[in-house]
């Protein structure tokens, strides 16, 4: 199934197909693409159903990630006010 | 018969008549039939009166000297929890003595007093970031002593959801190492699909109060995509997963009003570890303190079983380099993590990851003070 939207909030732990899926350290960072440039980031972790570690990443906007054998692209990272929480905004792509 | 030791003055016994004859049954003299057997029967010694034990319910407790002792009144158990009495807990030792009880037509169910106390009355499961949320339930039992459990209340039963309430689940598994005694008799399982938590919360009129609140709850959760959408269940048991950690945060949830209510940027009470004991808990901040002052205090309050959590920096009080190490160190900021273990000698401690993952271990007292703004230490 493609087409999925999940927001999940900086500091919780969203399921998604029996993963773990973790969001934290939402900051502007170096856009690797551009040193001149910062663009909102998050680190994401990544617990198979075993709750075994499948990787951490650093991502951005547009950066693709593999979740329980799908693939979910990052859509919108938000930095959030500035005493609350950020975002990310994942969509499956296949 | 004098007792020995006896404090009461002895009574007086009444004199032995002189010269009385031994109580003997004269020999039977078949010649003289039945009326003398009847005779003789009078006779015959009675069997000892049975005095009663102090303890006996049936009638007053009676000293062997004979004088009745007055009725003893029963000793009502002693309510260690600080604060005001709890409502009554299930696991009561005190047991009355069973009397018979009159035929009664079948029991009425009481009409719950508030919503409170009506299990039907659910919080709003939905929340900013699962808004499809809804309710189904889940069977289960308030707690499971799996494999590697120290209590059946551990603190690896707690894993945070879909829900910004770090704080409140870090300060349940943080009390759950120190004092899980404490949690278990906050629930008790209603035996009809139900549960009572009771937390201990502000009083409207006077806030600085806490006041023990009885809340019923049943055994739904919000859930998502077909599983739990916040706090997880825990352990498995042979009759389903344990489900103290969810029966808390729903409670919370429902009396705050919704799931959403209780995410930290929006509760109206963040000290967890209070509405556990009644009592307001200490919090301050690591860097007001050296290092060797900060580990002489978190030694102290595990060893006298005092529960400690920790709340990393937010963005606005970390600039850009400290959040850069936070990132390489493995911290997650504006997060809330519970204290395991100090190691004194070696100067560091372990904490624990709400998420159930990414916990930091033999974390240095420096990083510590670096990454951390606030410390909350549980009432004794």
């Amino acid at each position: 199934m493609t087409g999925r939207t999940v927001r999940i909030e900086e500091t919780t732990v969203a399921t998604l197909d029996g993963w773990k899926i973790t969001v934290g350290n939402v900051m502007l960072a170096t856009d690797p693409a551009n040193p001149n440039r910062k663009r909102p980031t998050a680190v994401v972790g990544r617990y198979d159903a075993a709750k075994a570690d499948q990787g951490e990443r650093d991502v951005g906007v547009d950066d693709r990630l593999d979740i329980a054998g799908k693939q979910w692209r990052v859509v919108e990272v938000g930095l959030g006010d500035k005493s609350g929480n950020g975002f990310v905004e994942l969509v499956e792509t296949r | 018969m004098a007792i020995a030791n006896a404090k009461k003055p002895e009574p007086k016994k009444p004199a032995p008549l002189a010269n009385a004859p031994a109580q003997k049954a004269p020999a039977p003299n078949p010649a003289q039939g039945k009326s003398y057997a009847a005779g003789v029967a009078a006779l015959k010694p009675k069997p000892p009166v049975k005095i009663p034990s102090p303890t006996d319910t049936l009638g007053p407790a009676v000293h062997a000297n004979g004088y009745p002792e007055p009725k003893h009144k029963k000793k009502k158990k002693k309510d260690n929890t600080l604060g005001p009495t709890p409502a009554p807990q299930q696991n009561t030792t005190v047991t009355p003595a069973p009397q018979p009880k009159p035929p009664t037509a079948a029991p009425v169910a009481a009409k719950p007093a508030t919503p409170m106390q009506d299990p039907a009355v659910n919080p709003d499961p939905t929340n900013e970031y699962a808004p499809n949320a809804a309710y189904a339930k889940t069977a289960g039992v308030v707690a499971v002593k799996a494999e590697g459990d120290e209590h059946a209340i551990d603190p690896s039963d707690v894993e945070q959801g879909a829900l910004g309430d770090c704080y409140f689940v870090a300060q349940l598994a943080a009390q759950a190492k120190t004092n899980p005694g404490r949690i278990q008799d906050l629930i008790k399982d209603n035996g009809n699909g139900t549960y009572t938590v009771t937390l201990h919360l502000k009083d409207k009129a006077q806030p600085w109060k806490r006041v023990p609140t009885p809340i019923v709850v049943d055994s739904q959760f919000p859930q998502k995509d077909g599983s739990a959408a916040y706090a997880k269940p825990g352990d498995s048991g042979s009759t389903g997963p344990e489900l103290w950690v969810m029966l808390i945060e729903k409670a919370f949830a429902k009396y705050s009003g919704s799931y959403e209510q209780i995410r930290g940027s929006k509760t109206k009470d963040g000290d967890v570890f209070g509405m556990m004991s009644g009592v307001e808990s200490r919090s301050f901040s690591p860097a007001s303190m050296g290092a060797d002052k900060l580990l002489e205090t978190l030694t102290k309050a595990l060893a006298n079983g005092q529960a400690v959590s920790f709340g990393a920096k937010s963005k606005t009080s970390a600039d850009e380099t400290v959040q850069n190490e936070a990132k390489t160190e493995g911290v997650v900021l504006n997060h809330a993590y519970s204290l395991l273990k100090v190691d004194a000698k070696a100067r560091t401690v372990d904490l624990r990851n709400p998420w159930g993952v990414k916990h930091l271990t033999a974390f240095s007292v420096d990083k510590l003070i670096k990454f951390y703004d606030s410390v909350d230490v549980a009432a004794k």
